[in-house]
C-alpha cells in the first residue's frame, strides 16, 4: 500500500543521475553502432575486397619495362649472311638520375654533335614517356663519339651509352628487294598491334622477306618488372623475363648466284628470276635498279627517300614479282602445248608463211617480224625462228577461250603463290577480262595478237620463270618459294620449309615435253635460231626462247633503228638447262633492252653457267 | 610463505607506483591505455615519415608535453573549472577572431596562429573550450536544458562554429557543433527538441550547400563518386582505400606498405595515417586500434558516471564523446565512409594542438575523478 502510493506520487521528472545514465546508455549504444559500421567497412575493404585492392596497389607500384628481342638473322641457302644485327651505340638519358636535365643536354652537346632534330625529338619524348624509361638522345654514335664521350660521362649522371643491335645488310643493293629492310615502326602499325609486342622504338620489317616473315623474325619481347614510387621514379628491379629471340631464316637463294645475276643485269632496268624446277625454290631473284636497304634502318632520311621515289626508274619497285610485261614470243612454247592438246596441229603440220596473216573475211593484216616470211614452217621451225604467222594462224584457229583455259595451267593470269608480299597477277587475256576491265568486246584480232604474247598479255618475271620451270619439269607444278628453312634459337632445331605443289599437268603424249624442249634447245643451237648468239662453247645444252616485246605502237622490228630509250623494245628471255635433266629455269626481262636474244639471253646464260658450274662442284 | 626476493620486490613496486599515480590524481588504467595508443602512433609514424626518426622524435616531444599538461590539469580542483570556463571560452573566441588578422594561410584557409615558439590551431582549442563552457552552463541546474538556457547554449555553440566555418574549416565546425549537441543531449535535452533539430538539419542542407565553398562541394561530390576525379580531388580517398584494402587480414608488415613507402598515399603522417596502419598491420591492426580507442572512451565514461557532481559527469562524458568523435570521423573519412574533412586521428596523427587538447581533457577527467566525494563513491 505504502509502496503503491510512493509510485503513484513519483515525480514527473526522473532524478538527475538516472536521467544522465539513460542518456549515457544511448550515447554508448550510438558509439557501438557507429563502430560496427566502421568495422563492416574495414571488413569489406581489407578482407572481402582485399584481392582487388591488392592488385591496385601492385599496379600502382610496379611497371613492366619491355626488353626487345634480338631479330632473327637471314641467311642464303648456304649460310651466307643476308641480314644481321651489328651493335650500334646510342646515347640515352635517364631522367631519374639527371640532376639538371636541360643543363646536361647542353653539356653533352659540347662533347658530341646533337642535331636539332634529335633534341626536338628528345623533348617531345620527355613529355610522353613515363619517368622510369630512359629516352634516347642521339643514336648511331661513331666510335670516335663513343671514345670522346666515355671518359666524360661521369659529369653527366643522367647520360649513358648503350649498345643496341642495328640491322645490317652486307649485300647492300644486291639483295635489296628480296630481303627487304626494317624501319622504325609507324604510329599506325603500333596501333594495330593487338599482342602488344612492339614498342615505340621497335623496328619492323617494311619490305621483302623482312616484312613477309616479320612474325618469325621478330621473336617475343621479354620484360623487367620494376618498382616505382608515386613520382614514377624507378626504385628497384623486381624480376626479369628474358625475351625470346626471333627465328633465323635460311632462304632458298644462292647469294653467289644473286650477285652474278645482279652483275649480269648491270646498269639496265629489269629483273632476273631463277628457280629450281624440281622444288620451286627461288635460286636468284634480282630487280634493277636497286637501292641500299641499310638506308632504311633507323628511319630513312627524307632526302634519300625523295631521291628514290622521284627516280624515273623506280628503284624501290620490285620488278621481279610486281613488274608486269608483255611476254612476247616467250609465250610461244606454252601456246604450242595448247595447240597440240586441242589437236589444232600435230608435230608434222606444216603451213606456208608469206610474211603476213590476214583474218579470213577481213582486211586486218598481221605482219611477221621477218617481212618476207619464213616459207614452209612446222612447229619446230616456228619455235626455233619464232615464226609469228604460224602462231597467228594457229591461235586464231584455237580461239581465245581454249588458249585462256590451257595457259592457266602454266600459272599465267594469277599470282604464283610465292611466300612474299606484293606479288602481282599479270593478265592472261580473255573476253571476260576485257569486258570487265576495258568494257569493250573481244575481237578476233585480239586473239591473233595473244598468239604471239602481245596485245593484252602481261606476266611478271616470276610468273614467266615459274611457267618455264613447269615446262622444264615436264608438268611438275611446284609453288615458288623463298623460305628454305627456319632455325629456331630456342630448340636449336632447323626446320625445313615445306614445299607446296599443285597437281602436275599431264599430256596425252608425255614425249612432247621433250619435243618442245628440244625445239627450244634449237633456238640456241641452230644457226637459224633466234638466240644462236648463245651457242658458243656450250658445256651443257640450254633450252631457251627469246621475246622482244613492243613498247610503242606496232611496227616492224627487223630494221633496227636507234630509238629513244622509252620507245625501245623490252627484251625477254626464258631458258632452262640442261635440256633433258633441267636443274635451273630462268626468266630475264630487260626493260627497253631491244632484242631478246641479244640483250636478255646472255644474262640468263651467265646465271645458268654460274649455277651449273657450281653445281658440279662438291 | 616462501616468496623469492625478486618476486616480492615486483609485488611491492607495482602498488607503490600505482600509489604514486593515485597521489597525483591520475587513473592508472586510463593512463596506460593512452600511452599504448600514443606508442602505436609513434610506431606507425616511423614508416609514414619514410623511416626518418626525426618526425618520431618531434612527435614524442609533443606527447611528452601533452602528458605533462595532463598531469598538470589533473591537479586542478572542480571549483577552478567553474571559474575558468567562461574565460577560457572567451579567450578561444578572441583567438578565433584573431586568426582572420594574424593567421597563417595554408591551402587556402587560415587556421593557424604562430606564436613564434608554437603554432596553435584555435579551432582545436574550441573543441575543448565549448564543451567546458556548456557543461558549466548546463550543470548549474539539474533540470534538462530548456527556454533561456537552451537558447544561450545554442548561441554559445553557434559563435565558435560560425567563426571556424568562415576560416573556412567546415570539418572542424561540424565537429564543434556535434560536440555541443552531445553535451546538450547528455544534459537531458528533450527528445522533442532533438527530433526538431534533426528535421531542421535535413531541411537546411540545400541552403548550406549554397553557402559552401567550391572545394567543399567538390569534396562531398568526390565522396559520393571518388572516380569523378581520380588524380585530383578523388586521389586521396582512392589511394587510401587501396592502402587499407591491400593490407588484408594481417597486413604487409611494419615498413612494408608500398602505398606509404612509395608515397602514393597523401598526408600519410597526419590525416591519412590510419591508412598506413591498415596497410602495414591489416584488419587485425585496425581492430586493435579501434578496441584501444573504445577502451579509452569507455574508461573515461566509467570515470564520468561515478563522479559525485553533475559538472564532472557531464564534462567527463563530453570529453569521451570528443575523443570518440575525432577517432571515428578520421577513420570513417580515411576508409571512405565520410567526406574528407581533414581531422587528425587522436594521439596518432602528427601534430600538437589535438594531442595537447585531448590529453588536457583526459587530465581533467582524471583530476575530477580523484577528487570525487567518497559519499557518492559508495552509492
Amino acid at each position: 500500500m505504502n509502496l503503491r502510493r510512493s509510485t503513484a506520487h513519483r515525480p514527473r521528472t526522473l532524478p538527475e543521475k538516472v536521467r544522465y545514465l539513460r542518456r549515457l546508455a544511448f550515447l554508448t549504444g550510438g558509439m557501438l553502432f557507429t563502430v560496427l559500421i566502421l568495422l563492416l567497412q574495414l571488413v569489406r575493404l581489407q578482407i572481402l575486397d582485399h584481392g582487388h585492392y591488392h592488385r591496385l596497389a601492385v599496379g600502382n607500384r610496379t611497371r613492366l619495362v619491355p626488353i626487345l628481342p634480338p631479330r632473327g638473322i637471314i641467311y642464303d641457302r648456304r649460310g651466307v649472311v643476308l641480314a644481321e644485327n651489328i651493335p650500334s651505340y646510342a646515347l640515352e638519358i635517364r631522367r631519374d638520375r639527371a640532376r639538371d636535365l636541360a643543363g646536361e643536354i647542353t653539356g653533352l652537346a659540347h662533347v658530341v654533335r646533337i642535331p636539332k632534330r634529335d633534341r626536338r625529338r628528345f623533348w617531345r619524348l620527355v613529355r610522353v614517356t613515363p619517368p622510369y624509361l630512359p629516352i634516347p638522345l642521339r643514336e648511331d654514335l661513331s666510335t670516335a663519339d663513343v671514345a670522346r664521350l666515355a671518359p666524360r660521362l661521369e659529369r653527366f649522371p643522367g647520360a649513358r651509352i648503350v649498345a643496341r643491335p642495328r640491322r645490317y645488310y652486307p649485300l647492300w643493293r644486291i639483295s635489296a628487294h628480296l630481303v627487304g629492310y626494317v624501319g622504325p615502326i609507324s604510329a599506325r602499325q603500333l596501333s594495330h598491334d593487338p599482342g602488344g609486342l612492339y614498342q615505340a622504338d621497335s623496328e619492323v620489317g617494311d619490305a621483302g622477306v623482312e616484312q613477309t616473315f616479320e612474325n618469325l623474325l621478330y621473336g617475343l619481347p621479354g620484360y623487367r618488372t620494376i618498382e616505382i614510387d608515386a613520382q614514377g621514379r624507378p626504385i628497384r628491379t623486381l624480376g626479369v623475363r628474358p625475351p625470346t629471340p626471333g627465328a633465323s631464316l635460311y632462304l632458298t637463294i644462292d647469294a653467289r648466284l644473286q650477285a652474278v645475276a645482279s652483275r649480269a643485269l648491270g646498269r639496265q632496268a629489269g629483273a632476273v628470276v631463277a628457280l629450281n624446277p624440281d622444288t620451286g625454290a627461288i635460286l636468284a631473284m634480282v630487280s634493277h635498279p636497286g637501292y641500299d636497304p641499310n638506308d632504311f634502318v633507323d628511319g630513312v632520311r627524307r632526302r634519300t627517300y625523295e631521291a628514290l621515289t622521284h627516280d624515273p626508274f623506280k628503284p624501290l619497285f620490285d620488278r621481279a614479282i610486281a613488274g608486269e610485261y608483255a611476254p612476247a614470243s616467250t609465250i610461244k612454247p606454252f601456246i604450242s602445248f595448247a595447240l597440240l592438246h586441242y589437236g589444232i596441229l600435230t608435230p608434222r603440220t606444216t603451213i606456208y608463211c608469206p610474211g603476213t596473216f590476214v583474218i579470213p573475211g577481213t582486211h586486218h593484216v598481221f605482219r611477221d617480224w621477218l617481212p618476207w616470211g619464213h616459207g614452209w614452217t612446222d612447229l619446230k621451225k616456228a619455235i626455233t625462228q619464232s615464226v609469228d604467222v604460224f602462231f597467228y594462224r594457229m591461235t586464231f584457229r584455237l580461239g581465245i577461250r581454249r588458249l585462256d583455259h590451257y595457259l592457266t595451267l602454266f600459272g599465267f593470269g594469277r599470282p604464283t603463290g610465292i611466300d612474299l608480299r606484293g606479288e602481282r597477277s599479270g593478265v592472261l587475256p580473255s573476253p571476260a577480262w576485257k569486258e570487265a576491265t576495258l568494257h569493250r568486246p573481244w575481237y578476233g584480232g585480239d586473239t591473233v595478237m595473244s598468239g604471239i604474247g602481245q596485245g593484252y598479255w602481261l606476266v611478271t618475271p616470276l610468273q614467266l620463270a615459274h611457267a618455264t620451270a613447269i615446262l622444264a619439269g615436264h608438268g611438275r607444278r611446284e609453288v615458288p618459294r623463298i623460305l628454305h628453312a627456319i632455325y629456331d634459337p630456342l630448340s636449336g632445331r632447323r626446320i625445313p620449309a615445306r614445299a607446296q605443289a599443285l597437281a602436275p599437268i599431264r599430256l596425252a603424249h608425255p614425249s612432247r615435253w621433250t619435243m618442245i624442249a628440244r625445239d627450244m634447245h634449237n633456238v640456241v643451237q641452230s644457226p637459224s635460231g633466234t638466240a644462236h648468239n648463245l651457242s658458243a662453247d656450250e658445256p651443257y645444252p640450254i633450252a631457251g626462247k627469246t621475246g622482244t616485246s613492243q613498247v610503242g605502237k606496232y611496227r616492224s622490228d627487223f630494221i633496227h633503228v636507234k630509238l629513244p630509250y622509252r620507245e625501245r623494245d623490252n627484251a625477254v628471255f626464258i631458258a632452262f638447262a640442261p635440256v633433258l635433266d633441267p636443274k635451273i629455269a630462268v626468266a630475264v626481262i630487260v626493260e627497253h633492252g631491244g632484242d631478246g636474244g641479244l640483250a636478255a639471253g646472255p644474262i640468263a646464260q651467265k646465271v645458268i653457267d654460274a649455277y651449273l658450274s657450281g653445281y658440279r662442284l662438291p | 610463505m616462501n616468496v623469492s626476493p625478486s618476486a616480492s620486490l615486483a609485488l611491492e613496486s607495482r602498488p607503490s607506483f600505482r600509489r604514486l599515480l593515485r597521489s597525483l590524481g591520475l587513473d592508472p588504467l586510463l593512463l596506460v591505455l593512452l600511452v599504448l595508443v600514443s606508442a602505436a602512433g609513434l610506431v606507425v609514424l616511423y614508416t609514414a615519415g619514410d623511416g626518418a626518426g626525426s618526425l618520431v622524435l618531434r612527435q614524442a616531444v609533443r606527447l611528452f608535453l601533452g602528458f605533462g599538461v595532463l598531469v598538470a590539469v589533473a591537479q586542478v580542483p572542480v571549483g577552478y573549472y567553474r571559474f575558468v570556463a567562461p574565460w577560457f571560452y572567451a579567450l578561444t573566441i578572441v583567438l578565433l577572431g584573431l586568426v582572420f588578422f594574424v593567421g597563417e594561410r595554408t591551402l587556402g584557409a587560415v587556421r593557424w596562429i604562430n606564436f613564434g615558439v608554437v603554432r596553435v590551431q584555435p579551432g582545436e582549442i574550441a573543441q575543448l573550450a565549448l564543451p567546458l563552457l556548456l557543461v558549466w552552463l548546463l550543470s548549474s541546474s539539474p533540470d534538462p536544458p530548456r527556454g533561456g538556457r537552451l537558447l544561450a547554449a545554442a548561441g554559445l555553440i553557434a559563435l565558435p562554429a560560425g567563426l571556424i566555418a568562415l576560416e573556412p574549416d567546415l570539418g572542424t565546425a561540424v565537429l564543434v557543433v556535434a560536440i555541443g549537441l552531445v553535451v546538450l543531449f547528455l544534459a537531458g535535452l528533450s527528445w522533442r527538441w532533438i527530433a526538431a533539430g534533426i528535421l531542421g538539419l535535413l531541411a537546411s542542407a540545400p541552403v548550406a550547400w549554397r553557402f559552401m565553398h567550391r572545394y567543399q562541394r567538390e569534396r562531398i561530390l568526390v565522396f559520393l563518386h571518388p572516380s569523378r576525379d581520380p588524380l585530383g580531388a578523388g586521389y586521396h580517398i582512392i589511394q587510401s582505400q587501396i592502402a587499407i584494402g591491400s593490407g588484408g587480414l594481417l597486413g604487409g608488415g611494419w615498413m612494408h606498405g608500398s602505398q606509404a613507402y612509395l608515397n602514393f598515399l597523401p598526408e600519410q603522417t597526419t590525416d591519412f595515417i590510419f591508412a598506413v596502419l591498415a596497410e602495414e598491420f591489416g584488419f587485425l591492426g585496425t581492430l586493435v586500434l579501434i578496441l584501444l580507442y573504445l577502451a579509452v572512451v569507455f574508461r573515461i565514461l566509467w570515470l564520468a558516471q561515478r563522479a559525485s557532481d553533475r559538472f564532472s559527469r557531464l564534462l567527463g562524458a563530453s570529453i569521451a564523446a570528443l575523443i570518440f568523435l575525432y577517432a571515428f570521423v578520421n577513420m570513417a573519412m580515411v576508409s571512405g565512409l565520410l567526406p574528407v574533412v581533414g581531422e587528425p586521428l587522436p594521439f596518432v596523427s602528427f601534430g600538437g594542438s589535438s594531442i595537447v587538447t585531448l590529453l588536457a581533457g583526459c587530465g581533467a577527467v582524471m583530476g575530477l575523478d580523484a577528487r570525487r566525494s567518497h559519499l557518492d563513491h559508495h552509492l
